[in-house]
């Protein structure tokens, strides 16, 4: 890695490890989100298993 | 919080080309613009083709539950790993393995991940454009080329050289081309599904028997969840860097069920349909039949056209990972140029079409062999022994420096968790002949792969890894 791409990798990460700044890391996906995928699944498996086989 | 310095990329570069982590104000897509580049990447001929493979072994009502159930389990789970840790810290989808397999064996994984499974999907993608091209070609000029003709293969490569056209510009120009593309698929879609039921009815359908079954009715209904769970892993090694590029978590994760899931479910419904009321298995083959020939040409030149947005989707996902795991060197080489290369490979293998075109199902199954394996230890991984949590500058730090180190950038305990997964799989169906043992009648074999290397690496990171805080950051 050169010092220019070094320079900008160092300032990326600077901005990103401020936890309150602007470009900190996103949210965790809230975890009702992946309830309701994981619960939709299931329901759409039971009833497509009753009416399939 | 702190004032923030002016975020602007380093001249001549655009981060969303290369390894760098993104800025918020750097990420593109919303909700909207990364369900079009999924839907755009789902409803290709490949959807169309896994209908086609899996009308091999059951009929229709098996056929929708095994394309619902079987996608939706594996896009579950490749939406969770790599689409959320990408999503959430705009990090590289190998760049962020490093944390699971450790500087070298991350950059091992990519360029195998990468330079080979992109390359062999592309010319699949480009033999299908040139498979449908030339039945536009026969069916305007009476020609008669054949599947397997010297035509195809030229046709491919010019499909590829297209594609290369349009990755060389970056990802604007693959968000540009899927606004068009997407919801144009989306219509080829319907129309098809509308013509086929003028030749056929629903009760038609059902009462029609699969293409090719192995006779045993359970048997062959695991075998088409298992095409289809295998199917949706595949997404795996492209979907990271595409969803690094989302504004937020819910944007990196639900567009998934709209285009991976929905998208391809509806067009490989679509696909099984259109191969048990005509018989093949071929989807270059269904559109003239169905529609006629003008509107089939339309459909067929559509459709042609549509894979080579694949190929781009594809051959982005697999530039960005190169750029960011091959080193100094690599980083120097143009993006345009390292495109061709990329390419090049893809270029040469659609000069043997007929032995790619007809693997298709065997083709999946490889894949699988090790993407879940890799998804379950990256979820166990991100999820249940990071807690979501992740060190950016240490996934960019050399493994002498980084907490990501492991062994001299190796991660013993991901590498074996991924090798008993691989094997899991390999016992379970045998790859080459594709018959299946035993149990396989019960667990499906991608499943009970995913389950044995997530278990592995857990239980081993536990009680090795966990020990030293230098081996991988766990403690």
């Amino acid at each position: 890695m050169d010092d220019e791409m070094r320079g900008e990798l160092e300032r990326r990460l600077v901005l990103i490890e401020d936890a309150g700044g602007a470009e900190a890391a996103l949210p965790p996906l809230p975890l009702t989100d992946l309830l309701a995928a994981v619960a939709g699944l299931v329901v759409l498996t039971l009833v497509l298993l009753w009416w399939a086989l | 919080m702190s004032a923030a310095p002016e975020a602007a990329v380093a001249p001549g570069e655009d981060a969303t080309l290369n390894e760098l982590p993104l800025l918020r104000r750097e990420r593109i897509w919303g909700f909207w613009d990364y369900s079009s580049v999924n839907i755009g990447l789902a409803i290709a001929t490949w959807a169309f083709l896994q209908g086609g493979a899996v009308a091999y072994y059951v009929g229709a009502k098996q056929a929708i539950a095994s394309i619902v159930i079987g996608y939706g389990i594996s896009v579950l789970l490749v939406s969770l790993a790599p689409c959320l840790p990408c999503g959430r810290y705009g990090v590289e989808q190998f760049v962020s393995m490093r944390s699971v397999l450790g500087e070298r064996g991350a950059r091992v994984l990519m360029v195998v991940m990468s330079a080979l499974l992109a390359a062999a999907w592309s010319a699949v993608l480009g033999i299908m454009c040139g498979h449908a091209l030339a039945n536009v070609t026969n069916q305007i000029f009476d020609t008669r080329i054949s599947s397997g003709a010297g035509v195809v293969s030229m046709l491919a490569v010019m499909a590829l050289v297209a594609s290369w056209v349009i990755v060389a510009r970056g990802p604007r120009s693959i968000e540009l081309v899927n606004r068009f593309v997407a919801p144009g698929l989306v219509v080829v879609t319907i129309v098809m599904l509308a013509l086929v039921f003028t030749k056929t009815s629903w009760s038609g359908l059902v009462a029609t028997p699969a293409l090719a079954p192995w006779g045993d009715g359970r048997l062959d209904f695991m075998l088409a969840v298992e095409l289809n769970i295998a199917g949706g892993f595949a997404w795996w090694p492209n979907v990271g860097n595409l969803a690094r590029l989302t504004r937020t978590t819910r944007s990196a994760f639900w567009p998934n069920a709209l285009g991976l899931f929905l998208a391809s479910v509806v067009a490989a419904i679509v696909g099984v349909f259109a191969a048990l009321a005509l018989g093949s298995e071929d989807p270059t083959l269904w559109m003239v039949p169905l529609g006629g020939a003008l509107l089939g040409v339309i459909a067929l030149a559509f459709v042609g056209m549509a894979n080579i947005t694949s190929v781009v989707a594809q051959s982005y996902a697999a530039l960005v990972a190169i750029k960011g795991g091959g080193g100094d060197t690599v980083r120097r080489v143009p993006w345009g140029l390292l495109a061709a290369i990329i390419l090049a490979p893809a270029a040469v293998l659609v000069f043997f079409p007929n032995a790619v075109y007809d693997n298709y199902a065997r083709f999946v199954s490889w894949g699988a062999i090790a993407v879940a394996p890799l998804c379950a230890v990256q979820l166990v991984d991100f999820f249940v022994l990071r807690r979501q949590r992740l060190d950016v500058r240490a996934l960019h730090l050399p493994h002498a420096e980084s907490r990501y180190g492991f062994v001299r950038g190796w991660n013993p305990v991901a590498v074996v968790a991924v090798a008993m997964g691989a094997l899991t799989y390999v016992l379970l169906l045998n790859p080459v002949t594709y018959e299946p043992s035993g149990w396989f009648l019960y667990l499906t074999a991608s499943l009970p792969a995913f389950v044995v290397a997530g278990a592995v690496h857990y239980a081993g990171t536990r009680a090795v890894l966990a020990r030293r805080a230098d081996w991988g950051g766990y403690r």
